[in-house]
């Protein structure tokens, strides 16, 4: 191969130019990094607190586990590691291309638009707006304020690439590129909805199908937010920490291109025994097994780049961070496609398995690097050297204690509890037939559990003392002066024959190539699922939802009923004894959005239409201890002292009309009057009870909502 | 060129050199033997069929020596072409779970039977202790004085799980958690039921205001 000696390329361009790195931009998303990634865990530490003391919700339903959660995991996501990836790009995609961002403008606007869009979020979710949807749960007029923002992103990506002044795009770019590609088409595709107000829209798509888009969304969030932008970063901010060349180029072409490729296609392993069609499981399966390669593809450019620097991992916090990061990647890029084989799925879905999953991700990948990044950046931005090296090792070594502590307990208790939901006796009855006891069971853990998360919180406290202490001591260097030659007009490549680095000098065809990858997937397991509707009966016997279940329905959705209960029975017989007949695909058909959820905090709730009366939903959600103590649910009082707002009702049965559900025509007018009737009806049942109500409560909707569920092809 | 030889490319980013150094043999195999493993995973399930299904599996579970050569009501999956959802048959009042039982599944061995006999205390300890937990408990669904109203009027002549004070212990023990009643006798102990149960008893015949209407069979 050519040797380091050889000619520069750049050396034949054009004139040397001086010019400016932006760094303000990369301070402010740093900052912003920081702040909600505080916030993103604190939320999570409450509610993980929240699942053995449900009180600590305080009789708010703004402060409840159901609606925080969603919080949670957006502020995490979208605004800690969306926030860390942007200020990763904007320092590396600058040096990478030596060139200024293309607009201070548009990153300026990216900037507060990003903040404006968590804050919109941060507010919205504790009041219920969302599509139930999970991390997709903002509802549609921030959807569209998120793709404005991120397509603005967009074009000052692109326009930073363009005018670079490096002739080859290094694979840190590719990944940048491969994220905003796909994010843009996830986030429009999965977001399509129809609108009732503001505030409150439905998704287009219904039941499997809906399932089926929401996944390929969801999975492939975690694999184009939460794993290439981050492997991109990686690329920039490892062989710069650790000062060694990246171990092989030719890895890094080979598991970018597997890896974004086949990544598409494994959303589907998070619906395995579900409804959605076995031949699309088996796709999700495969898919998922034959990622590991190309996932630790990544692994080992990381690792392997640090061969020659070990010595300087025992002393450099920030290699420290980074490397425990790339490891808890290759762990969970490993775990990952082992919970994707049916047989391991069937005891780890719905139970605390998953939980334990993604926060080694979480944790361990997205906040380790960003930890390395921030300390190793920080003090080049300030022109100083880091505050204190001890608080960053005593950070360390505290929250990775944090992540043991987290992880353990869970892995503990998601396997316990998945064992005692399949458990029969000799008898064949079910050992546990009350849930409850295997939740009491694992609340210990639950409790460890939050320790851990403390420990990883106070870690993160002192890095924010720290951070805070250095650039203090410091002085901001807002434009940083580089300088590199044009690039001349024409290029004649020194090396013949290879076509990928041709491909790096193209950046439009870069983007094009992109598309074709990840479109493959994501078409060939979508279209036929949708094409193949006509094809799948209906079953005659399955009815839309009343009025006022469907208002009862979109209370459900509101008060995230989701995060804890799922509606959907696999076909064990483990299953089918507790909850009665495994789900199919023909119940969903007007689930607009499906609500088959991904934890089991609480049992499934498919069949439970019919199973208790209406006075017990009633006593029920007033104060669950009550009937059953030891509980971990929360009371939902307020629902039985809210008034309905049915004058959204004709509206919603218009939307659903739109959507292809067979209401008679006209039946929007019928409608109020159908449910106040209903309503009527409960709310005397209610009475006769004992209960003192009346008809206009929201808790009577979604009884009615309740109490149809899983009715419609009840077996005896 | 297959060993590992660090010669440095002439990229330079930012100052960042890479080398082109060989896949490792191991991570090359490892993602053919995946793509192997896949490739035959759908040969095995959608095309040759010989895999169970994941419904397959669901009626193995029920019944160990099903199998779908021996099923005259299996039909074929098709894969894409002619698909149908997995759980779903076209009747769908037919299920695996009906199958099962007019295939007659094991029958579920009868309830052991509490051979302990019981006699209701009597004393004002007990009573009161037990008159306490239920106002704790058992008051949600059966009312303050017994009236009813989630669950049955306990002070009329009406019994739905018997009348005896073994009954009342079987019934408070195990529950009915078809109906929503929990089985105490996984929170309380025995002798605490006893109590409860007792105090049940004595509460017979009250006729507190605003009873919940009879269920049950009379017993006189």
């Amino acid at each position: 191969m050519e040797h380091a000696s050889k000619v520069q390329d750049s050396k034949a361009d054009g004139n040397l130019e001086t010019f400016h790195y932006d760094n303000t931009i990369v301070r402010d998303f740093t900052i912003a990094t920081l702040v909600w990634g505080g916030v993103g865990m604190l939320v999570g530490l409450i509610i993980a607190i929240q699942l053995y003391a449900p009180s600590l919700n305080f009789g708010i339903p703004y402060l409840t586990f159901s609606r925080l959660r969603p919080l949670h995991t957006n502020a995490v996501i979208f605004a800690f590691v969306g926030n860390g990836i942007f200020l990763g790009v904007y320092y590396s995609l600058q040096r990478l291309c030596k060139a200024r961002m293309f607009s201070d403008l548009l990153s300026s606007i990216h900037f507060w638009g990003w903040q404006l869009i968590i804050v919109l979020a941060a507010v919205t979710l504790p009041l219920g707006m969302t599509t139930g949807k999970e991390y997709a749960e903002l509802e549609w007029p921030i959807d569209v304020l998120i793709a404005v923002i991120w397509i603005l992103f967009g074009i000052n990506l692109l326009g930073t690439i363009l005018k670079r002044r490096e002739r080859h795009m290094y694979v840190a770019i590719w990944f940048y590129i491969a994220t905003w590609v796909t994010v843009t088409v996830l986030h429009v595709v999965n977001s399509l909805a129809i609108p009732i107000s503001l505030f409150k829209s439905y998704s287009i798509y219904a039941g499997v199908q809906d399932a089926l888009v929401q996944w390929w969304y969801g999975h492939n969030a975690v694999a184009f937010f939460l794993t290439t932008p981050y492997l991109g970063l990686m690329y920039y901010f490892m062989p710069k920490a650790a000062d060694r060349p990246v171990y092989s180029y030719r890895l890094s072409i080979i598991h970018f291109w597997a890896l974004i490729f086949l990544y598409i296609w494994a959303g589907p392993h998070h619906l395995l025994y579900s409804a959605l069609p076995d031949w699309a499981q088996s796709l999700g399966t495969v898919f998922s097994i034959m990622l590991i390669a190309p996932s630790w593809g990544g692994l080992l450019n990381g690792l392997l780049t640090l061969r020659g620097a070990w010595d300087r991992v025992r002393e450099d916090p920030v290699l420290k961070f980074m490397v425990v990061a790339v490891t808890a990647y290759g762990m969970a890029t490993f775990e990952g496609p082992m919970l994707s084989i049916k047989s391991v799925n069937a005891l780890s879905h719905f139970t605390d398995w998953t939980i334990a999953h993604v926060h080694i991700g979480a944790l361990g990948w997205n906040g380790f690097l960003t930890f390395g990044i921030i300390y190793w950046l920080i003090p080049k931005l300030y022109n100083t050297s880091l505050y204190s090296k001890k608080m960053a090792n005593a950070h360390f070594w505290i929250s990775f204690l944090g992540i043991v502590f987290y992880a353990v307990p869970l892995y503990w208790a998601g396997i316990t509890q998945g064992l005692m939901w399949k458990q029969f006796t000799p008898d064949g009855m079910l050992q546990y037939f009350n849930f409850l006891e295997t939740v009491t069971q694992i609340i210990p853990m639950y409790i460890l559990r939050s320790i851990g998360g403390t420990l990883f919180l106070t870690g993160t406290s002192i890095m924010f003392y720290n951070i805070y202490k250095t650039a203090k001591q410091g002085k901001f260097l807002a434009d940083e002066e580089a300088q590199a030659p044009a690039l001349a007009k024409v290029y004649h490549a020194t090396q013949k024959g290879q076509y990928h680095r041709w491909l790096e000098r193209k950046p439009v065809q870069f983007y094009v190539a992109t598309l074709i990858a990840i479109l493959i997937g994501g078409a060939l397991e979508i279209i036929p699922t949708f094409a193949i509707e006509s094809n799948v009966p209906t079953i005659a016997s399955v009815k839309p939802y009343t009025p006022l279940e469907l208002q009862g329905r979109d209370i459900y959705v509101r008060e995230g009923c989701y995060t804890c209960h799922s509606q959907l029975i696999r076909p064990f017989r483990s299953e089918t004894e507790r909850y009665g007949e495994y789900s199919k695909a023909g119940e969903y058909v007007y689930d607009h959005p499906f609500q088959w959820g991904s934890k089991r905090t609480g049992p499934d709730l498919h069949r439970i239409g019919g199973k208790y009366p209406n006075s017990w939903h009633y006593s029920h959600m007033i104060d669950p201890s009550v009937l059953s103590p030891g509980t971990v649910m929360p009371s939902y009082v307020w629902l039985a002292v809210k008034t309905l707002d049915a004058s959204t009702t004709s509206a919603k049965i218009k939307a659903m009309m739109k959507l292809g559900v067979p209401y008679p025509e006209g039946y929007e007018d019928q409608a109020l009057a159908d449910l106040q009737e209903q309503a009527e009806r409960i709310a005397k049942d209610l009475n006769d009870a004992g209960f003192e109500t009346t008809a206009d409560k929201e808790l009577n909707a979604l009884i009615a909502y309740l109490q149809r569920l899983g009715t419609d092809i009840k077996v005896k | 060129m297959s060993e590992v030889k660090d010669e440095l490319l002439d990229h330079d980013y930012d100052g960042i050199r890479e080398y082109d150094n060989p896949l490792p043999p191991w991570w090359i195999n490892m993602f053919y033997i995946t793509i192997v493993w896949a490739v035959l995973y759908l040969l095995y399930f959608h095309v040759t069929e010989w895999g169970d299904r994941s419904i397959d599996e669901y009626k193995k579970e029920y019944d160990q020596t099903w199998s779908k050569d021996k099923d005259p009501n299996y039909s074929a999956p098709k894969f894409v072409v002619g698909y149908h959802a997995p759980y779903y048959s076209m009747k769908a009042d037919i299920t695996p779970k009906m199958i099962a039982e007019k295939m007659g599944k094991p029958e579920a061995p009868k309830e052991v039977e509490i051979i302990k006999d019981y006699v209701a205390l009597t004393d004002a300890g007990s009573i009161s202790k037990g008159k306490e937990m239920y106002l704790k408990t058992c008051v949600a669904c059966h009312g303050m004085l017994g009236e009813g109203g989630i669950g049955p009027n306990l002070t009329d002549d009406y019994w739905i799980h018997g009348s005896t004070i073994n009954d009342v212990v079987r019934t408070v023990t195990r529950g009915v958690p078809e109906k929503g009643m929990l089985a105490w006798g996984k929170i309380f102990g025995e002798e605490d039921i006893l109590k409860i149960s007792s105090y049940v008893l004595t509460i017979h015949g009250t006729n507190p205001p605003n009873p919940k209407p009879p269920q049950g069979s009379l017993v006189k």
